[in-house]
């Protein structure tokens, strides 16, 4: 599939930017192309073939520093990109805080299972039969709808170049499918409940995400009540867990937003910020990791961290520029999902690992599972403090499901609960999101307030 | 403009003439844009030039997408008969799109002083000018400044032999401060848009951000925590922006009602009070979302999605215009040419009334004042959750004490219906809303009382 070389054109775009007069300069080219089905209430509502490609520039000139993007590789556009950024560069003022890109890493290891020549050459047919396949399931299920749910299949290659000499290329496959399948019938709508499956290797695996999200769609076809608010018993799905843990622990466990006081775990290192039930890692080697690549997205080799060891604080994701504001080296996180993306600090592969729980203990007794978070985005970064619906939440008794509490509110602030109030996490994990594996996990004492 | 564009597009719908289709178009776009972003002082700017070219072919009850980031006749046309043929071997079960009569018009939006005459280094001393503002205050432990400007260049062509284009500015700025006291943090965001060219200092000065967003944040720091409960509550112009965009708004997108939105089979019954008419319209002097014609070729036309309480229509694109019977609104929006157009919003509004603030506070014991949110969602049930940032206590039809990380949920039909009174101020907002694609959307109103509303307290 390969077309032109890519680290070719990066190279010779570095050679531009410095005959341009740039002191440094980093050239990030990237090709994408695919193909994506999706449907819209039970029907398919469109095909897609996309081809992408782009070079992402970014210059200095001593301390002022320059980007630009543009796409296609013809040597008008690169060169027109590279003038604006080192225009840019010139009016800028200094960065005081910057030191330099990146100098080569001593050792790139290539993850496994992250590329597939049969992902790479897939036909448009093969996609529209697991899709047919699905709507077909769904069909046959009394009441149900699929809602919203699609696959897409795509090939990338990326390769970036530095005057530091950094020369490094990669590519990589990513199959995706999404599923959201609703229950209506006269007197009740369940609410949409995303699921998500991805592989580097293997064809999209639409079904499983449809069915996962019917199967909890129909725990929602029997209402139950809160009597009152009060404190209970909540169990975080994994998805529930990565949608209120992104905005808070892991904005705070973000390089940048440490050096600039935003993070509470600032100057925290090696000490207990979490229960001793949790470890947090970021895995950019992680075998067929949705975002598993040989180097970051300034080229230096990616690495397994751990992040929270047993609830103590051990590290956090950096890029060059921001660790060396504070005299450290990049932690290979550099995240750049994009040619026309700057690099800035981000997370590869967020892996919250499992305890060693069976789900049965953790749905022991009365409690409340939280399948999906409303407005987690909206919970506050810098205290913790959230009041999020879920939506939905399902009450279990003695492990088994009683109903859907319609509308109800979680609240409480989550830097202090990941502390106190968890009880329980589970052996098995979920893919929560392309890019967050996460187990369930049981909080005791969360302030859950019934529908109005 | 560059006329050859639409030279290009004719000469790539040509050369397809040898299949059959309901509707081929084809979109090309030449965005080009700069970015200033300060944070705590260090300042980043960068640029992209972002051309592509976007295909649509329905054929077969299916519309096959693709696109190029290659502006030339060869990968355009590959892209056509890409989508095309995967089109072709759908068989998917949607109506014919709306099809419209042969037009040509090239529309160019006005603006008080074009953005491209404005040097860089004069915009990058105005953004510094508030980033000293900023800066000096005790108060903010750590700011992000973001200026974004965009020269848009729309192409469009379709099989119907319309060939349109359309050029407009963009520019968007946004302060965010966050600060720390006595152990308590709190953030505050303001924005500001305008497609007027580089006037975005003329309709906010650096004072006013440094103004809000200082007292927004004190107020944080220094708020009290709300009483979970029901109560009254009057929502400010941007809040109410903000309700009628995420939890009215998305709801009647009509592949959202065809999904089964809450507003599902709910056309001629009344949704709201009679006091609440909400429109989505294109034509709002300086919204986000005004222009002439959507990324589908449609010219944008007023959409009334509620008059006096009762629900009229929705908002929609070709496809679903056919689906529901209905005339296109003009609501096809794509982020850019790397994603088919779907039903957005533009500029949605809550219209005024007749009553004044103070009238609105009047015979409130006991409630809340909403000023302004922090971000919310809503699901196809209705059901909505937003988060706030700005907020005071009322009492005894005063505005009291500033209230912090208050948060409100609810169901909107059933909020809508608990208006009790409409003011007569107007206000707009600007910001960009996530619907699979990012748009840029406006969304306001006036002041508005709700009887009661489910305030989140943090016990």
């Amino acid at each position: 599939m390969p077309y032109t070389n890519l680290l070719d054109i990066a190279s010779l775009a570095i050679k531009w930017a410095r005959d341009r007069g740039a002191d440094s300069a980093e050239v990030f080219v990237q090709r994408r192309q695919g193909r994506r089905v999706d449907i819209l209430a039970n029907r398919i509502s469109d095909t897609r073939y996309i081809d992408d490609v782009g070079i992402g520039v970014r210059v200095a000139l001593g301390k002022k520093v320059g980007f630009s993007y543009t796409t296609s590789l013809s040597p008008e556009k690169v060169k027109e990109a590279i003038e604006l950024a080192i225009n840019q560069a010139k009016v800028s003022p200094a960065d005081k805080y910057w030191e330099g890109l990146p100098e080569p890493s001593t050792q790139y290891t290539t993850p496994r299972d992250i590329y597939s020549s049969e992902l790479a050459d897939i036909d448009s047919k093969t996609l529209i039969d697991l899709v047919k396949e699905a709507i077909d399931f769904v069909r046959k299920e009394k009441n149900a709808i699929l809602s919203r749910a699609g696959t897409s299949v795509f090939y990338e290659e990326r390769a970036i170049a530095n005057t530091n000499g950094v020369e490094v290329e990669d590519k990589g496959t990513h199959a995706i499918a999404v599923a959201s399948t609703i229950i209506k019938s006269d007197t009740l709508t369940t609410p949409a409940i995303f699921e998500y499956t991805s592989s580097r290797v293997e064809k999209p695996d639409l079904l499983s995400a449809v069915k996962k999200s019917l199967e909890r769609a129909k725990l929602c076809t029997s209402v139950s009540k809160l009597d009152k608010p009060g404190k209970y018993s909540v169990v975080f799905t994994p998805k529930a867990v990565a949608e209120l843990f992104s905005s808070t622990i892991f904005y705070a466990l973000r390089g940048d937003n440490v050096v600039r006081g935003r993070s509470p775990y600032h100057g925290k290192i090696g000490e207990e910020i979490t229960s001793k039930y949790l470890t947090v890692i970021d895995d950019g080697l992680l075998v067929g990791g949705d975002n598993s690549w040989r180097f970051d997205g300034e080229g230096v080799a990616t690495s397994r961290n751990v992040l929270v060891e047993s609830g103590i604080l051990r590290n956090f994701v950096f890029d060059t520029y921001w660790g060396k504001r504070i005299g450290l080296e990049s932690t290979g996180n550099s995240v750049r999902r994009s040619y026309s993306q700057q690099p800035q600090p981000g997370y590869t592969n967020i892996v919250i690992e499992g305890g060693d729980s069976s789900l049965e203990d953790l749905l022991d007794g009365s409690v409340i599972v939280l399948y999906n978070l409303q407005g987690a985005h909206t919970a506050n970064s810098d205290t913790g403090e959230y009041s999020v619906l879920a939506n939905p939440g399902v009450i279990y008794k003695d492990g088994e499901p009683r109903g859907w509490l319609r509308g109800i509110t979680v609240s409480g602030n989550i830097f202090e609960e990941v502390k106190k109030n968890i009880s329980i996490v589970s052996r098995e994990k979920e893919k929560a999101f392309p890019g967050i594996e996460a187990p369930w996990i049981r909080f005791d004492n969360i302030v859950v307030t019934p529908k109005a | 403009m560059d006329h050859s564009i639409l030279d290009l597009i004719e000469y790539s719908l040509k050369s397809i003439s040898d299949l059959k289709y309901d509707l081929a178009d084809i979109r090309i776009e030449k965005i080009r844009f700069t970015r200033i972003e300060v944070k705590d002082s260090v300042v980043r700017v960068s640029s992209g030039l972002d051309y592509g070219a976007a295909v649509r072919v329905f054929v077969n009850g299916s519309m096959g997408f693709a696109y190029t980031t290659l502006l030339e006749k060869n990968s355009i046309v590959n892209a056509l008969r890409n989508a095309y043929s995967m089109a072709r071997a759908t068989h998917g079960e949607f109506p014919k799109p709306y099809l419209l009569e042969p037009l040509k018009k090239l529309e160019k939006h006005s603006v008080k002083r074009s953005i491209v005459d404005v040097p860089i280094d004069v915009k990058l001393s105005d953004i510094r000018d508030l980033d000293e503002m900023v800066a000096k205050e005790v108060l903010i432990k750590s700011h992000t400044i973001n200026y974004l400007e965009r020269l848009e260049e729309k192409y469009y062509g379709s099989s119907e032999g319309r060939y349109l284009a359309e050029k407009r500015e963009l520019v968007y700025t946004a302060l965010l401060v966050y600060g720390e006291e006595a152990g308590v943090r709190a953030s505050s965001f303001i924005t500001e848009g305008t497609i007027k060219g580089y006037s975005i200092w003329d309709k906010r000065s650096q004072e006013s951000f440094y103004r809000d967003a200082t007292r927004k944040l004190k107020n944080q720091l220094t708020g009290k925590t709300p009483k979970a409960g029901i109560y009254p509550v009057v929502l400010g112009p941007k809040a109410v922006g903000v309700f009628v965009h995420e939890a009215f708004g998305h709801l009647a997108e009509a592949d959202l009602v065809v999904g089964g939105s809450a507003l599902q089979g709910k056309r001629g019954v009344k949704v709201a009070s009679e006091l609440v008419t909400i429109i989505d319209a294109p034509d709002v002097d300086d919204g986000f979302g005004t222009f002439s014609f959507d990324d589908e070729g449609v010219e944008a036309s007023r959409a009334t999605i509620v008059e006096n309480g009762v629900h009229v229509g929705v908002m929609n694109s070709r496809v679903y215009a056919s689906l529901m019977g209905d005339k296109p609104t003009g609501n096809g929006r794509a982020e850019s040419f790397r994603h088919p157009p779907i039903v957005r919003m533009r500029n949605t509004i809550l219209l005024p009334r007749d009553h004044s603030f103070e009238e609105l506070l009047e015979g409130i014991d006991f409630g809340y004042y909403i000023v302004s949110t922090a971000g919310g969602q809503t699901n196809l049930d209705g059901s909505f959750q937003v988060g706030i940032e700005e907020a005071y206590e009322i009492v005894n039809g005063e505005i009291g004490s500033p209230v912090r990380n208050l948060g409100i949920t609810g169901n909107t039909l059933e909020t809508l219906k608990n208006i009790d009174a409409v003011g007569k101020d107007f206000k707009l907002g600007y910001g960009r809303c996530g619907k699979e694609q990012l748009a840029f959307v406006s969304e306001g109103g006036p002041h508005v009382r709700v009887k009661r509303i489910s305030v989140g307290g943090r016990a």
